[in-house]
């Protein structure tokens, strides 16, 4: 019988803030843990995010094995490995001290807006084990900001947010100096009349949803996807090349085994490449299923099955700078909107700003944004930033041309 | 760990530790998740957790903790107590109302030996066969997934609250393709009876040969149009677009809040009235106390088209000077409770679905969505559709989005139909900050809205 253990333990310590002020201080430990077994070509699994002893869990494996739920792959083998990027994270205990910076500060800076959220502290460890050899750690952790802002006069519950995520000790002052050229911005309102002026996206996550459900690839295979028939074809710009990263430290990406304990080869794994769609994802079980090899995009949570799903999707930076660029649409929130399978899709923008050579001008009007999959990355394709917007991010930002239709 | 020694452990416990408030929620959860991808099972599990979540506010500041074992839990009580005794600040009287009180409520202790994992694959099994009628179906993912809580509170203030839910919910999702055409579709139904869930085969297959009407849909004319909201597309309106707004924890220390939000302005078109009650057993919002010991309380939000009433915890209420309402909620034992909706519908009217489409010369009927959300716009991805001419129901329609203004479109509402449906869901639920799924239910009528925009 082969067996698999996955241990995931969780320390937090968060800081709630309401009203500028600290509200709360939260504290926790989770672990979160599940053992599979495979027998006879069926899978047995248990799991729990009480105290459980793995002995207990491998036992009630065994025991659902009478459910005969088909497995098709066998465990990967592998050796010890661990992959640390936990830096010089912030402790607990100074936490509030910096959340009573944060605010203070800011609120100092930007009398005219109520801050709410939180400030976190994160130590995560991943640790997988299986009798193929595999016994896998991943050690992360970090110290996060996620404010919501609010104007004192605006009737609406939230305006937009501020955040960042800091692997060290955070620069404070550099925060509230990004932030409050953007809350300045905020304050003066700007039409957008130029229906052809380029638009910035921030890693936008119902775009990128579009490639993560159409590059899977089960639905590649059963010819269902958008991406079915164009394998191989270049349908978009030279300049588009989207990788699948799993590992890397400076980007702080740490997913180097997947949800089955599989560790691909290279940690960036191109999807299109040059415009060119490259390739689908495939987990253990549907490599297998269709004579594919892994590509180590297997999602999955402790207490469900393995699911196709990129690690971290990020489009190849081409040269572009949102200083080369004289005006432009900065979208910072886009809620609501979707894509049709044809691959058209409307966003509409709740928070845009008109940005001039980098600098944030003013708040937009609401806008909807209309296009297509192909012509986005495709002829409207302007290109990926080379810098982040914010302090220390690493997000992607590309920038396209959209049809923008006035709310 | 079963209910008595749960409830031994608690009836040990003391909370009077010199702070000026504290409490304790301890949670046993039982569920059940069976998953088929293209009719083969591949999950199959059951999971009992037992936790606990407690809360110390001393001197203006609230201390939490959460716990996945009661083996420690008085040291764990005493220790945070002990840190929240060293902050210095401004003693508020936030529980000076709240009166000794206990509550006990278990429907479902007495509803028969559960089903077993096996029977409840099998029943997935049935329905997910059901696609393999459909040729054009290429895709299909299957989830049986059932959940069976405890939840016991207790506080210094001498409160003590318990009861149990249980729901079951099984969905069928599947893809449509035909060359480079494809739709996405689901079907879902929801019980807190598992033997309710029996005997659906002619809905999901009606459901199934539907959807292939939209596989070859065309694109709907974008412009400002009327519509009509089916009560599942009414309900995410209600939820997103109001509900939110009526959380109050929003309104602490805002004073242009307070002034937009004051009680008795007039937010909607006469007739509109909208609810928020979690004492409505068999939805998925069910929840007779709150997780800080408050009974839930029937809330109108409007009525009438009148700004009535908001959701407090008992913080806020006490903050805004209004009646806790019981809508302290937390997603789970990992964390504290915040101001959340419980089920959240429209009030029903008295026109029937046929003459609401008959006022309409051009416009379209939204039958199901994908998503929507809510700011000071809202939106809201369409699944379903079809277009309204001259006051009948006419071809499938694709819309990618559909828009509002919220103020505007609830004095836009024009006429509501006379049966409400709640749709109640245990895959995937409600969002705030950090907190994602919170189990709600949110419904209404069929909703005649005069004019939205559509993309």
């Amino acid at each position: 019988m082969d067996k698999e253990y996955l241990r995931i333990v969780t320390n937090e310590t968060s800081v709630s803030v309401l009203n500028s002020a600290i509200e709360s201080v939260r504290n926790k430990k989770m672990e979160r843990a599940s053992a599979r077994v495979f027998e006879g070509g069926f899978l047995g699994i248990s799991s729990s995010m009480s105290h459980a002893d793995m002995d207990s869990l491998e036992k009630k494996a065994v025991e659902s094995l009478s459910l005969k739920v088909p497995v098709n792959f066998s465990l990967p083998e592998g050796q010890k490995r661990t992959w640390d990027i936990s830096g010089n994270s912030v402790l607990e205990e100074e936490l509030l001290k910096h959340t009573d910076e944060l605010l203070s500060k800011l609120t100092k800076a930007n009398p005219n807006f109520i801050f709410s959220g939180n400030t976190r502290t994160q130590r995560m460890e991943r640790h997988l084990e299986n009798t193929s050899g595999a016994d896998y750690t991943a050690r992360e952790s970090f110290l996060s900001f996620e404010l919501m802002f609010k104007h004192k006069d605006s009737v609406s519950i939230l305006d937009g947010a501020l955040a960042n995520v800091y692997y060290d000790s955070p620069d404070i002052d550099e925060f509230v100096s990004k932030y409050t050229d953007i809350l300045n911005a905020f304050e003066k309102n700007v039409q957008i009349d130029d229906e052809s002026i380029p638009v910035i996206f921030w890693q936008d996550p119902t775009i990128m949803s579009f490639f993560s459900r159409h590059l899977n690839g089960e639905l590649i295979e059963l010819k269902t996807s958008y991406f079915s028939s164009k394998i191989g074809e270049k349908i978009f710009s030279d300049k588009f090349t989207l990788n699948d990263v799993n590992y890397d430290p400076e980007q702080r990406i740490a997913n180097p085994f997947d949800g089955d304990g599989f560790v691909r080869e290279k940690h960036v794994l191109p999807l299109i490449e040059r415009g060119v769609v490259k390739r689908g994802m495939y987990d253990l079980r549907r490599a297998k299923m269709y004579s594919k090899e892994p590509t180590g995009t297997s999602l999955r949570r402790y207490n469900k099955s393995s699911e196709i799903y990129p690690n971290c999707l990020l489009p190849e930076k081409t040269g572009v700078s949102a200083k080369s660029i004289d005006r432009a649409l900065f979208v910072l929130i886009t809620s609501g909107g979707d894509f049709q399978d044809d691959g058209s899709i409307s966003l509409p923008v709740q928070l845009g700003y008109l940005l001039k050579r980098g600098k944030f001008v003013g708040k937009t009007q609401e806008l909807i944004l209309n296009n297509t999959i192909e012509k986005m990355f495709g002829l409207d394709y302007i290109g990926t930033l080379d810098e982040g917007m914010f302090d220390k991010d690493f997000e992607k930002f590309f920038a396209v041309r959209m049809n923008i239709q006035k709310g | 760990m079963n209910r008595g020694e749960i409830q031994s452990i608690l009836a040990a416990l003391s909370l009077k530790r010199e702070v000026e408030y504290a409490d304790l929620r301890v949670e046993r959860t039982s569920s059940t998740s069976v998953n088929m991808s293209n009719h083969e099972t591949v999950n199959a599990i059951e999971e009992t957790n037992t936790g606990a979540f407690i809360r110390v506010f001393n001197c203006g500041r609230w201390f939490y903790k959460s716990l996945s074992s009661l083996d420690s839990v008085q040291k764990e009580i005493d220790s945070l107590c002990a840190i929240a005794k060293t902050h210095r600040g401004k003693s508020l009287p936030v529980f000076d109302s709240v009166r000794d009180s206990s509550f006990e409520r278990f429907l479902y202790e007495d509803k028969g030996a559960p089903a077993s994992i096996s029977e409840k694959a099998s029943l997935l099994a049935s329905y997910d066969s059901i696609s393999n009628r459909f040729a054009k179906i290429r895709f299909v993912q299957s989830f049986y997934i059932d959940k069976k809580s405890e939840v016991f509170f207790q506080s210094s203030r001498n409160v003590r609250t318990s009861y149990d839910y249980l729901g079951h919910e099984v969905r069928i999702g599947y893809r449509y393709s035909d060359g480079d055409k494809s739709f996405n579709d689901m079907y879902s139904f929801y019980s807190d009876d598992f033997t309710k869930l029996f005997g659906k085969e002619n809905e999901i297959a009606e459901h199934m040969e539907e959807s292939e009407k939209f596989l070859y849909a065309p694109s709907a004319e974008a412009g400002t149009f009327p519509l009509i909201l089916s009560p599942a597309t009414a309900g995410v309106f209600a939820h997103e677009s109001f509900g939110h707004k009526s959380e109050s924890d929003f309104m602490v220390g805002d004073e242009k809040m307070k002034e937009e939000w004051a009680i008795g302005k007039r937010v909607g078109s006469p007739g509109l009235s909208i609810i928020d009650y979690g004492d409505v057993p068999g939805n998925s919002g069910y929840c007779p106390f709150d997780d800080e010991g408050t009974k839930s309380q029937k809330t109108y939000l409007i009525k009438d088209g009148g700004l009535t009433g908001r959701l407090h915890s008992l913080s806020t209420a006490y903050d805004l000077k209004e009646k806790p309402t019981g809508n302290g909620r937390a997603i789970n034992f990992e964390f504290q409770p915040i101001v959340r909706m419980t089920n959240t519908y429209i009030e029903k009217g008295d026109s029937s679905l046929d003459s609401l489409i008959s006022r309409i010369d051009k416009g379209y009927f939204i039958k199901s969505i994908k998503h929507g959300s809510g700011l000071s716009t809202f939106t809201i991805a369409p699944l379903r559709a079809y277009v309204i001419e001259k006051g009948q129901l006419k071809a499938a329609v694709k819309i990618n989005v559909i828009t509002g203004t919220i103020f505007e479109t609830l004095n836009d509402i024009e006429g509501l139909s006379e049966t409400v449906e709640l749709k109640s869901s245990l895959i995937g639920g409600c969002g705030k900050n950090e907190q994602y799924p919170l189990r709600v239910s949110f419904g209404g009528p069929n909703v005649l809205v005069k004019k939205m925009s559509v993309s």
